[in-house]
């Protein structure tokens, strides 16, 4: 079934258009890269999908609906900024997802929080960027949501959290959920992707099962991403 | 268990290879119980499709079968391990011979040499 | 999810504003004790003191002002908004959320001031107790004289008005930041270009029902403003504006959302 589906999506702003007529539909059960440099397009796409910005023509749908209180049931999203009351402690923060969210697994959210060496009772304002954004991470990976919209999970971290993040996103895997991660760096996700989507000057430019473009091409999706995307 | 993959080969076949080695090795004894298709996938950090795939590809050839209820398990027929065996030594031979013969060494300078190392590997 | 949003909300303002309420409450009861103490030293205590609750005062006047434009700007249209607008919310209750926490903060702040000009009082009566002379009070009024018949529904109607406006007030506000954010830069400057824009929409339409409005209110025979019959009139008015408002910014956050 198909989870996300994208129509014609245009999106300008003022004489910039950022998103050019995507069409684009992605299916339940599949870790979908959506791949592309700065300013591509990615995180304009998720902000749509989420409601944060209205398209000014086409249309976008999550399980059917347009985004609304009952997509955001469903959607668990990984802003790319820190969108969290500063104020607040790892704990107090829990609790909010919890009372928001009927799918938030308290326990799994506290056990990724402890695996990342994160202080519960910290507030967020002393936490370092890095510790805010896994912070972020775990609150949304423990939501058993349909659709996960991750805004450059990776970017900021260290290598050995990186990995932690890719694990999470493996074993958290279920096939009745999309997984979406917008990145630029290649390398780092792509042997966790089922399905690989280019995305330059705002148009899809390729969207393919990651194994059929190794095969097809014999080189990884990190080369040939260098290959369509050179400067 | 390390996994290593390479670029531009398509993760699912090498994660056949990799599997095909651990149960040729004996890494994976004969009637083992394999990991969940989860913990592989996170283990080799790689799609849980893909994981699945491969084990789907390893049990077409006979080299694993699935209970419904109890998971997956290494084969246990000699005659499968034994073919597995052969198959992968004439491979290795193959690729072995073809590189010595790309140094100019004919089939007679193979086998001596082949005699001489191995009583140094010793 | 109106009651959940406020039970973050509340306390999210009242975090900021309890530590201005105690430093309120202390300045008050030292200008209280400072005024009848200076009966023997010297004036300038009372000018000191004085000023220093007076500063206080603003500052807690300006703080709520300020509290109220911050909690909707950075919650529902700045970065914080990237975290509420996922939450499953409509667009109403955010509102409602917000209205709601402002107004509640508003009316304590008022009660508080209540508070602080007994504490002046408190404060002199300590001092005088202490030095044993009488304290300094008007003399005593007789209170049917001065108060007007009804009094008390009066006084009912009045607070139920100021909490009307209150809320009407801050849905000005309100409305003015959401469509000053619809400008793609500059959204300070375009949320107070709005309130102007708001100030002057509201003076229009007043001119227009005012008269009838004051007719209403207005005692034939004595020539004078009678509150109660003025009182339904005044409170549909400012609910009407608090209405539109409401809606200005439902729509506005439903259809028109951008976060930049």
């Amino acid at each position: 079934m198909s989870r996300i589906e994208i129509n014609n999506l245009t999106k300008k702003f003022g004489d910039l258009t950022a998103l050019d007529d995507v069409t684009l539909s992605l299916e339940q059960g599949q870790i979908v890269g959506l791949l592309g440099p700065n300013g591509s397009g990615k995180t304009t796409l998720i902000k749509i999908l989420n409601g944060l910005l209205q398209p000014t023509s086409g249309s976008v749908s999550i399980n059917g609906n347009a985004p609304g209180v009952e997509t955001k049931k469903v959607v668990a999203y990984l802003p790319d900024r820190n969108a969290l009351p500063d104020y607040m402690t790892a704990s107090q923060l829990m609790d909010i997802y919890g009372d928001f969210f009927a799918d938030f697994d308290r326990l799994k959210a506290e056990a990724m929080v402890d695996d990342l060496g994160i202080d519960r009772q910290q507030t967020m304002k002393k936490m370092s960027k890095g510790t805010k954004e896994k912070l972020q991470l775990c609150l949304v990976m423990a939501r058993q949501a349909d659709v996960y919209l991750l805004d450059e999970p990776i970017g900021g971290v260290d290598p050995a959290t990186r990995d932690y993040i890719l694990r999470t996103i493996i074993s958290n895997y279920n096939e009745n959920a999309v997984v979406v991660i917008s990145t630029h760096l290649i390398a780092d996700v792509e042997s966790v992707l089922d399905d690989v989507v280019f995305i330059h000057n705002g148009k899809i430019v390729l969207h393919k099962a990651a194994d059929e473009i190794r095969e097809e091409k014999g080189e990884s999706i990190d080369k040939l991403f260098r290959e369509v995307f050179k400067c | 268990m390390e996994w290593n993959f390479r670029d531009g080969i398509p993760i699912y076949t090498q994660i056949i290879d990799e599997m095909t080695m651990r149960i040729a090795s004996g890494a994976y004894e004969p009637g083992d119980k394999l990991p969940s298709v989860r913990d592989l996938a996170v283990d080799a950090g790689v799609n849980p499709n893909t994981m699945q795939r491969a084990l789907a590809e390893l049990e077409r050839k006979g080299l694993v079968y699935s209970e419904r209820t109890s998971g997956r398990f290494v084969t246990k027929e000699e005659a499968v391990l034994s073919e597995l065996h052969e198959e992968l030594a004439k491979r290795y031979f193959e690729e072995l011979t073809e590189k010595l013969r790309k140094i100019g060494m004919d089939d007679k300078a193979i086998k001596t040499s082949v005699d001489k190392w191995m009583k140094e590997m010793h | 999810m109106l009651g959940k949003l406020l039970k973050y909300e509340i306390p999210a303002m009242g975090r900021k504003m309890l530590p201005l309420y105690a430093a309120w409450a202390v300045t008050a009861l030292f200008l209280g004790l400072s005024t009848q103490a200076a009966e023997s030293k010297s004036e300038f205590i009372v000018v000191l003191t004085g000023l220093l609750y007076t500063v206080v005062t603003t500052a807690i006047v300006v703080m709520t002002v300020i509290l109220i434009v911050q909690r909707y700007s950075n919650s529902l249209l700045g970065d914080e908004a990237y975290f509420n607008h996922v939450l499953p919310v409509s667009a109403a209750e955010h509102i409602g959320n917000k209205l709601i926490s402002a107004t509640v903060w508003v009316v304590v702040t008022l009660l508080v001031a209540i508070v602080t000009a007994l504490l002046i009082g408190l404060g002199a009566m300590i001092i005088a107790g202490i030095h044993g002379y009488d304290i300094n009070l008007i003399d005593p009024v007789d209170l049917n004289v001065w108060l007007p018949k009804h009094f008390g529904l009066f006084a009912v109607e009045l607070i139920i008005l100021l909490i009307a406006s209150v809320v009407k007030t801050v849905m000005q506000i309100y409305a003015a930041i959401t469509i000053g954010h619809q400008a793609s830069n500059h959204t300070t400057l375009a949320s107070i270009g709005a309130y102007i824009l708001v100030l002057m929409f509201e003076a229009m339409v007043g001119r227009l029902f005012m008269p009838t409005l004051l007719s209403l209110g207005l005692n034939e025979a004595e020539g004078i403003l009678d509150l109660t019959k003025a009182f339904f009139p005044a409170l549909i008015g400012s609910f009407a504006f608090a209405a539109i408002y409401f809606f200005v910014c439902k729509y506005l956050m439903e259809k028109r959302l951008n976060l930049a």
